[in-house]
């Protein structure tokens, strides 16, 4: 992975930007390419990128160029099945001077244009300049693990890798757009492609740019798609299980190819487990692996993790995180993440990629992918008993499956299920509203909102961010069954946007670590959204088939072993945080009422081993990030820029 | 002197919950989850709270909505074990 940026100046009279200009934005990306940098300039086009060696080693160099110098690309990511298109290409007759996937790219564009996309497997953002047509090209992956942003002026578009190197381009003067804010403090994130500052956009997963000097345009090359309710294929189990672990293995195989060592992420859940064990077998050797411990047991997987590093003996490396270490890393996190976050599970994962990066390791694989697609998440399991019990609402029977749902909740553990039932039982008669697996979640989040300034309130009027998604859902998504909405909204927002940006890529990157995905291999996604629900959720047995898949690889108390989600501890605000909660400063950035947020961390403090209720969690998580991305990004990026600079 | 138990207690939601914010009305009826006011685990920190300031000892069958959702519930519960 690398870090890329440029810009493009329609209007060739305009004085044109430095090379200076260039290179100052690709020092801000440094840290996902500190191997070596390059820029490349033409009349109004710059393109700059920084490398993380990973491929040929020796010739990769970009921005790299086609034979004739007509067309010179900038890649960020991989391209897994490069070596196969290679030879498709040589067999049309074309020439390599590199063994990169970087050249591929190029000239399967030249091939096949756009088409090119549909042929790629991997995790990649590039731009292309076709220096005859005058137009600048530039996709993204399926799934958004790879970021790309731009922004427009009248006269150009600037984009990178990350947002810090556009606003390191002369005149871009950034804010914070306040619908963003809703839309955060409603779904976690953003909807794409808006990002928390005004007129800054990220290039939608699975969608390309043409820019022309009079035009872009914004096209559709893959979007997640499902059948039609009752219009799943039906084959038997064992058909669905061993085609699942062929395309597993092979999608962990490709995933493999690299001219450097390849490590891997375990939590002690059953994704991460699986892709290590598959792994292991295709390098066939020991295999290097991480985890995250939690010093406090409530979050902590240790014990699992300990059965996979046995059952797989593998050399495992460890961190040991605290609530302290959250607060004293938030800063960097933010600094990386781009972005306010509820939760804080980015900072141990920003710590974790630090310590693979220290023992050598350029490239770790992750289970993301497995819950969104074979259904694991507790969201789906929830959705379902909800449902179950909404067309029976008088049984005494059917609630008492939401006992089974959250074992981990302390609710679960106390009563009778009469709390559980007035939990989950609200909003029970919405059954078949368009959000109903996840309208629990955000009117929890939501909750938030109560604190909003009477500016930020006024200034979002009668914006209403459900409505804003409902219009920004594909055609077919009210054809789908429940669980294939369920599914497209965490997919389409949370892995996107959260999971794989600001828990994943951002967190790895801060330190040059590559991350990869096999679960999220577009024909494995195809291919598990073709299986009908109940067949990969049996009962509310969650990711059943991949259990299945897995059986006789990895140890029963693994398969058997209930889902958890990863979290981390509450933010316990440090000293550098609380400044930032001050009355004064929340005052100055506008966006909360002072008071709120000082008695929100009043309450942190007064009561400090008291469990904290989930809304408030959220609140100090999300009001410090949004905070400190005003502070870092808009009030004093410049002095922040110097200090990153400083540490590279 | 008898301390008005409700009274602490709504002040411990308001404070707590609402963080001081008094336009939300909350009478004596209104359900803590219903209005939105305590999440799942806002409950747990409701019980600590009782724990911690009435001296009074929680079983974990006695944490159900009939008990701890409400003003009133509260201070019903809240009597009934006081010594």
């Amino acid at each position: 992975m690398c870090g890329i940026c440029g810009y493009y100046n329609f209007d060739n009279a305009l004085p044109l930007p430095q090379e200076g200009v260039l290179r100052r934005m690709i020092a801000l990306l440094r840290h996902r390419g500190p191997d070596e940098e390059g820029v490349w300039r033409s009349g109004g086009i710059g393109l700059g990128h920084a490398r993380l060696a990973i491929i040929d080693l020796e010739k990769g160099q970009q921005p790299m160029s086609n034979e004739d110098k007509t067309k010179w690309i900038v890649f960020n990511g991989e391209i897994f099945n490069y070596i196969e298109l290679r030879e498709e290409l040589k067999g049309m007759g074309r020439v390599f001077r590199t063994s990169s996937d970087t050249e591929v790219i190029l000239y399967l564009y030249e091939e096949f244009g756009a088409g090119c996309l549909a042929k790629l497997n991997g995790q990649f953002a590039f731009a292309i300049w076709d220096e005859e047509s005058r137009e600048l090209f530039m996709a993204r992956d399926r799934f958004g693990i790879e970021p790309l942003y731009y922004t427009r002026t009248p006269k150009a578009i600037i984009f990178a890798s990350e947002i810090k190197a556009i606003l390191a381009y002369p005149g871009v003067r950034p804010k914070l757009d306040i619908r963003a804010i809703d839309e955060i403090f409603t779904f976690w994130t953003t909807i794409p492609p808006r990002t928390i500052f005004d007129g800054i956009q990220e290039l939608r997963p699975g969608h390309y740019l043409v820019v022309k000097p009079d035009s872009v345009k914004d096209r559709t090359y893959w979007e997640l798609d499902f059948p039609p309710e009752g219009e799943y294929e039906k084959k038997k189990d064992s058909y669905y299980v061993e085609r699942l672990k062929d395309l597993l293995e092979d999608a962990t195989r490709l995933r493999l190819r690299a001219d450097v060592g390849v490590g891997a992420y375990i939590s002690g859940g059953i994704d991460s487990s699986s892709v290590a064990c598959l792994a292991k077998g295709g390098i066939g050797k020991g295999l290097e692996t991480f985890s995250v411990r939690f010093r406090d047991r409530r979050y902590d997987e240790g014990p699992y993790q300990r059965i996979i590093i046995k059952h797989l003996e593998m050399e495992n490396h460890s961190i040991a995180c605290a609530a302290k270490d959250i607060a004293a890393n938030f800063r960097r996190v933010i600094w990386h993440a781009e972005t306010p976050i509820l939760r804080t599970a980015p900072a141990p994962l920003y710590l974790l990629s630090g310590l693979a990066r220290q023992k050598g390791l350029k490239i770790v694989l992750v289970g993301d992918g497995a819950d969104e697609f074979l259904l694991g998440y507790n969201i789906f399991r929830e959705v379902k008993a909800r449902l179950f019990w909404a067309k029976r609402k008088a049984s005494l029977k059917r609630p008492l499956l939401l006992k089974r749902l959250y074992p981990y909740l302390p609710l679960a553990r106390s009563g009778d299920a009469s709390y559980l039932k007035k939990i989950f039982g609200r909003r029970l008669e919405e059954a078949g509203s368009l959000y109903y697996s996840h309208i629990l979640r955000w009117e929890t989040t939501s909750r938030i909102k109560r604190y909003f300034s009477g500016d930020l309130k006024s200034g979002l009027g009668d914006y209403n961010s459900l409505a804003a998604l409902a219009e920004a859902l594909p055609a077919g998504f009210r054809r789908w069954d429940y669980m294939a909405r369920a599914q497209y909204i965490e997919a389409s927002l949370f892995l996107s946007n959260y999971l794989l940006s600001s828990q994943g890529d951002r967190m790895a990157m801060a330190h040059s670590v590559e991350v990869r995905h096999p679960f999220l291999d577009h024909r494995l996604v195809e291919f598990a959204n073709r299986i009908p629900p109940h067949v990969k959720m049996r009962g509310l047995n969650e990711k059943f088939l991949l259990k299945k898949a897995m059986a006789g690889l990895l140890p029963e108390k693994i398969l058997k072993r209930p889902k958890r989600p990863f979290r981390a501890p509450t933010l316990k605000p440090s000293r550098d945080c609380a400044g930032l909660l001050s009355a004064k400063k929340i005052k100055e950035a506008g966006f909360f009422e002072p008071v709120f947020a000082s008695k929100l961390v009043d309450k942190l403090k007064t009561h400090p081993n008291v469990p904290v209720g989930e809304t408030d969690s959220m609140a100090v998580c999300g009001i410090l990030s949004l905070q400190m991305v005003h502070e870092i990004f808009i009030k004093n990026f410049k002095a922040h820029e110097d200090r990153y600079k400083s540490r590279t | 002197m008898k301390i008005d138990i409700k009274a602490e207690l709504k002040k411990f939601i308001i404070d707590n919950y609402l963080l001081g914010d008094e336009d939300i009305k909350l009478s004596d009826d209104d359900s803590f989850l219903e209005k939105g006011i305590i999440d799942s685990i806002g409950v747990i920190e409701l019980t600590s709270f009782i724990r911690d300031k009435y001296g009074i000892k929680i079983k974990v069958t006695e944490i159900v909505p009939e008990n701890f959702d409400t003003l009133n519930n509260l201070e019903k519960y809240i009597t009934k074990k006081l010594p």
